[in-house]
């Protein structure tokens, strides 16, 4: 991967070098540079997040660490895509709420392909009466830890809601969506990898204001 | 004439690299780009690169600049770093590591801490070639040094070698501080020199990539520019000023690798403040030049004094909003700690920090 990852990343910083050049005789592409700037940038951050996750694999020890950072890691690394679309990152979380006893990139990941599902979700609604919108929100309870995923998107109708948890299932692969389409496995390794951690998920009623939540709960002991 | 060698298996990238760094080095020293030669039968890629350095052309390289990734290059498919890493410390020749990408394993800190030169740039920005010329500065100006203590009797410890070589030899002391802890150098610092350094090669290489990977990477005896914004309550940004700077030009290191960034002896910063007789650099900048300057806060909550420097996030941080103690950073780096909030976020992941 990393090799293929340099070579778009080469063409892209040398399209910003020539745009630069050209901006000197037309200061009106300096806004394109901005985005292909930021565009390196993003692709830059969620490469690294991506290197990080594989050495993390290779590590594989579980510790207890503090939820909030991570999460925040996360819409740093991938929440410039939906907020530049406007979207709403609500995060209720607790500075100090401490995460049971796992491995960081499975907490992680199974976060980030939450997020990801929901910012997909937002954008392909075509009523945008409502301003788009994702909430986070982590609590602990006596002896579970609870992760909520929730947005206010297109929903998920009630005849599919047992069906997303299969593998290659998707609602994706005939929408036009700015994210592209899904094969559909997502969601089946999320169910797989939260089970492996002794953890359940499921699809639970959303809070006010909202369409879809997932919720995944993890035993504190 | 001295020589840098180039692994890069990406001929586009190493052609461009080669003609900008030989620019750079002017008569001062060349480029060679390694040129993979097939591997013999039951060669390793070690060996077979070793063997290749043994010809003529390979004969003064002074430093080895190579990509992470070497997958590509030929007759070594899926070579990595850590090979030409390896020969570095075979041939006592240092070696810088870059990556095309902003990679994330590269840039943990057990990576300095086993005293690896990263690069701070990738090919794909300019600033690359000067910082490969500077280093390569470094190791040359410190080849000729040693060259000269090695005419000698050889009877001092690295530490005080250090220290006559930077015209510090008062500092003694405070570089052996620097040989303590968890650091890839402890063992070579500390050994019986007579024993172990036979070259001026040798011997460069051992004090240059302690320098560059424990001492100046590491603020304590030296400070870099956030650094010294910090140690002396100065915002990061007015320190950029140069009527402010200017004020503690007395106490600029100009010793190896000093073209990189620039550096300050922490106690010659010290030394101004108390020939002032002020406390902080806010004060001196307001007494001398009379200009109002503000105070370096805390990157964590941005309302404390800073005073000392994340090593993790390069930024100012505060002794409540940070830790720093951890068993690779030596003990002569009392300014060098990590932020709370690199320590949260980056902890799990990275063992280092946790």
């Amino acid at each position: 991967m990393t090799h293929e990852s340099h070579r778009i990343l080469s063409s892209l910083k040398s399209l910003s070098e020539d745009l630069k050049s050209l901006a000197k005789r037309d200061p009106s592409l300096r806004s394109e540079i901005e985005r292909v700037e930021k565009a390196i940038s993003e692709i830059n951050g969620q490469l690294a997040y991506s290197s990080m996750f594989v050495s993390s694999i290779h590590n594989n020890v579980a510790s207890r660490f503090k939820a909030k950072p991570q999460v925040d890691l996360l819409i740093e690394r991938f929440g410039d895509f939906a907020k530049r679309r406007n979207v709403e990152h609500i995060i209720d979380v607790d500075a100090n709420l401490l995460t049971p006893n796992i491995m960081v990139h499975v907490y992680s990941g199974i976060i980030l392909n939450l997020y990801t599902n929901a910012v997909k979700a937002v954008l392909m609604k075509n009523n945008k009466e409502e301003n788009d919108k994702i909430l986070i929100r982590i609590w602990n309870l006596t002896q579970k830890h609870v992760i909520e995923v929730s947005d206010n998107g297109i929903g998920i109708p009630e005849s599919l809601r047992e069906r997303i948890w299969d593998p290659l299932f998707t609602t994706t692969s005939k929408m036009n969506s700015p994210l592209g389409s899904g094969m559909g496995l997502g969601l089946s390794i999320v169910k797989k990898t939260v089970k492996d951690a002794g953890g359940n998920i499921r699809l639970v009623d959303p809070p006010p204001n909202f369409i879809t939540c997932f919720r995944v709960e993890f035993p504190l002991k | 004439m001295n020589k840098i060698v180039f692994f890069e298996d990406i001929e586009q990238f190493a052609q461009i690299s080669e003609k900008r760094i030989n620019k750079l080095l002017k008569n001062k020293g060349s480029v060679i780009l390694f040129k993979p030669e097939a591997l013999e039968e039951k060669a390793t890629y070690l060996s077979s690169i070793e063997k290749q350095f043994t010809k003529k052309e390979f004969k003064d390289v002074l430093l080895i600049v190579t990509d992470v990734n070497l997958a590509e290059l030929e007759f070594f498919k899926g070579l990595s770093a850590d090979v030409i890493i390896e020969l570095g410390k075979r041939l006592s020749i240092p070696v810088c590591i870059y990556s095309r990408i902003q990679d994330e394993e590269l840039n943990t800190l057990s990576k300095w801490i086993d005293g690896r030169i990263i690069l701070k740039n990738s090919p794909d920005n300019i600033p690359i070639f000067d910082e490969i010329s500077s280093i390569y500065s470094g190791f040359e100006t410190l080849y000729r040094l040693c060259k000269k203590i090695l005419k000698g009797k050889l009877d001092k410890s690295i530490p005080k070698i250090t220290a006559e070589l930077l015209n510090k030899p008062q500092y003694e002391d405070r570089f052996a501080s620097y040989a303590s802890g968890y650091q890839a150098f402890y063992n070579i610092v500390n050994s019986d020199i007579r024993e172990s350094i036979e070259s001026p090669k040798k011997l460069s290489y051992i004090i240059g990539t302690w320098l560059l990977t424990s001492i100046l990477k590491f603020p304590g005896i030296l400070v870099n520019e956030i650094a010294a914004a910090s140690y002396l309550n100065i915002s990061v940004e007015d320190f950029k000023n140069v009527k402010v700077r200017n004020l503690f030009k007395k106490a600029y290191y100009q010793g190896p690798f000093s073209t990189l960034e620039p550096y300050w002896w922490r106690d010659g910063l010290d030394n101004i403040l108390i020939d002032n007789n002020v406390d902080e650099g806010v004060g001196l900048v307001e007494k001398k030049i009379k200009l109002k300057v503000n105070p370096c806060l805390c990157s964590v909550d941005n309302t404390s004094r800073a005073g000392y420097y994340c090593v993790k996030s390069n930024k100012p941080v505060s002794r409540e909003n940070s830790k720093g103690e951890f068993m690779w950073i030596p003990r002569g780096a009392d300014l060098t700690r990590i932020s709370q909030t690199q320590l949260d976020q980056l902890g799990p992941w990275e063992r280092t920090l946790s």
